[in-house]
């Protein structure tokens, strides 16, 4: 099953009908009230004429969560839930414990994203940032375009060479992990961590797993920079995606720029839609 | 010889109808007190763990016994269906596979509880609980104190009847 057969099996029964005239689709959002849109090209269109209701997000959301909303409240917390690989982003009422953020309920709008990167044209690029050795790559693009998907393939070939690659799957996006199982094919030698915040699992992996390479989705954070600076001040590489469109773009941020600073990675990838087409850039850092 | 037979046959048949009656009703009375044990279970693990519903019900299915046990591991079964029905459905499919569906008051209210289970936030999902135990618990305390005095009413209208019939028989 892929991205989006999954998708159009958590939706209910007429907007599953009206998903299929959409085989491109990239994004489903359905907000309380109104009808239910869909983004293709990058573009929103209506799915269908029948409206959301609160039925419809909490059935979304239960068989998202395994009927686990309440196990699914970290995730929660952080405005998604995870599902095969699909990340579903929530809206909804803040629920606050003190000033501690519990949880959100009234949900209002959900946001089913559908990784659809066509791959096989940077299976060269790939190939060339795995040999003659694997070098630490930050992988650079906006929302949506398709960093996760190229991670997760840099991932799967490292670990077909096989090289012991440590997958930090913080929101259980890369691997879409059921009981400790990867739904994701991420390579003979990959281990993954899933659930646990970055810059801890990043400590937990070099102390137990030895890697050599340890891959993460999304720097956003300090503790994630010095994490990723004492990783590869052990020897070991780092592949991990950034928001941004490049370089320079990125240069303008505080904390990428002190990335850079720290040359930790050798090789920065950049990916932009060009119509519906990805275009695949290397620079040297 | 005849009528006499016939009137023991009576007797019989009476005593024997009470007796099912009272064997029903005791019946019944177990499979509440095994849902009661069932959900104050789930409040404890919910409350302490808060697992995915798959691991949560694994775990009352070794924890619970009876008739609740039964409902447990119907429902457990059925989970693969999650997507294509609801978790309510499930729940309620699996409820009246069990004796508990007899009992209409138990019956309201555990249905009720399988619309609020796994759907929303653990607090709202912890009262639910607590609500229908409460209920449920109180209605196994009446029952319990009222059996006794209930299935001696049915023997003793069983065998009056039947006597009575014997007599105009006879």
């Amino acid at each position: 099953m892929d991205t989006w057969d999954t998708a159009r099996s958590l939706l209910p029964g007429p907007f599953s009908g009206a998903l299929a005239r959409y085989p491109g689709a990239e994004e489903i959002r359905l907000r309380l009230g109104r009808a239910p849109g869909v983004v293709v090209g990058g573009r929103e269109l209506r799915l269908c004429e029948e409206r959301v209701t609160q039925d419809t997000l909490l059935h979304v959301l239960e068989k998202a969560t395994g009927a686990s909303l309440h196990a699914a409240a970290p995730a929660l917390r952080g405005g998604y839930v995870s599902y095969r690989g699909l990340r579903i982003g929530v809206c909804g009422e803040a629920v606050y414990n003190g000033d501690k953020l519990n949880g959100l309920r009234s949900f209002g709008s959900l946001a089913i994203r559908i990784a659809h990167a066509e791959l096989s044209e940077c299976g060269p690029l790939i190939e060339s940032l795995l040999r003659p050795q694997p070098q630490s790559v930050l992988i650079a693009a906006p929302p949506g375009v398709g960093k996760t998907s190229f991670l997760r393939e840099l991932i799967r070939r490292a670990a077909s060479l096989p090289l012991r690659v440590a997958v930090i799957d913080e929101r259980n996006e890369l691997s879409a992990s059921v009981s400790g199982n990867p739904q994701f094919d991420l390579g003979q030698g990959s281990d993954v961590m899933v659930g646990v915040p970055k810059a801890r699992a990043a400590m937990m992996l070099l102390r137990g797993m030895n890697p050599q390479i340890v891959a993460m989705d999304e720097i956003t954070g300090e503790d994630e920079l010095s994490a990723v600076e004492q990783l590869a001040g052990c020897g070991v590489q780092i592949y991990a995606t950034a928001h941004g469109k490049n370089a320079e773009d990125m240069r303008k941020r505080t904390l990428y720029r002190e990335l850079f600073a720290r040359q930790i990675f050798g090789e920065l990838v950049t990916i932009r839609c060009v119509g519906e087409k990805r275009v695949y850039e290397r620079e040297a850092l | 010889m005849r009528k006499w037979a016939g009137f023991l046959l009576l007797q019989l048949a009476a005593l024997l109808y009470a007796s099912q009656l009272v064997q029903g009703r005791g019946r019944r009375t177990e499979a509440l007190l095994s849902f009661c044990d069932m959900l104050a279970q789930l409040r404890g693990i919910l409350e302490a763990e808060a697992p995915p519903m798959p691991e949560l019900l694994q775990t009352l299915s070794r924890r619970c016994g009876g008739e609740a046990a039964a409902f447990v591991n119907a429902l457990s079964a059925s989970m693969d269906g999650l997507g294509s029905l609801r978790f309510q459905e499930l729940w309620q499919d699996a409820l009246r596979r069990s004796r508990i569906c007899e009992d209409a008051v138990a019956l309201r209210e555990l249905d009720a509880l399988g619309e609020v289970l796994g759907r929303y936030a653990l607090p709202a999902q912890l009262d639910a609980v607590s609500a229908c135990l409460e209920t449920l618990r109180r209605k196994a305390e009446h029952t319990r104190r009222e059996q006794p005095v209930i299935n001696r009413l049915t023997w003793g209208l069983a065998f009056s009847c039947s006597l009575l019939c014997g007599i105009l028989l006879l």
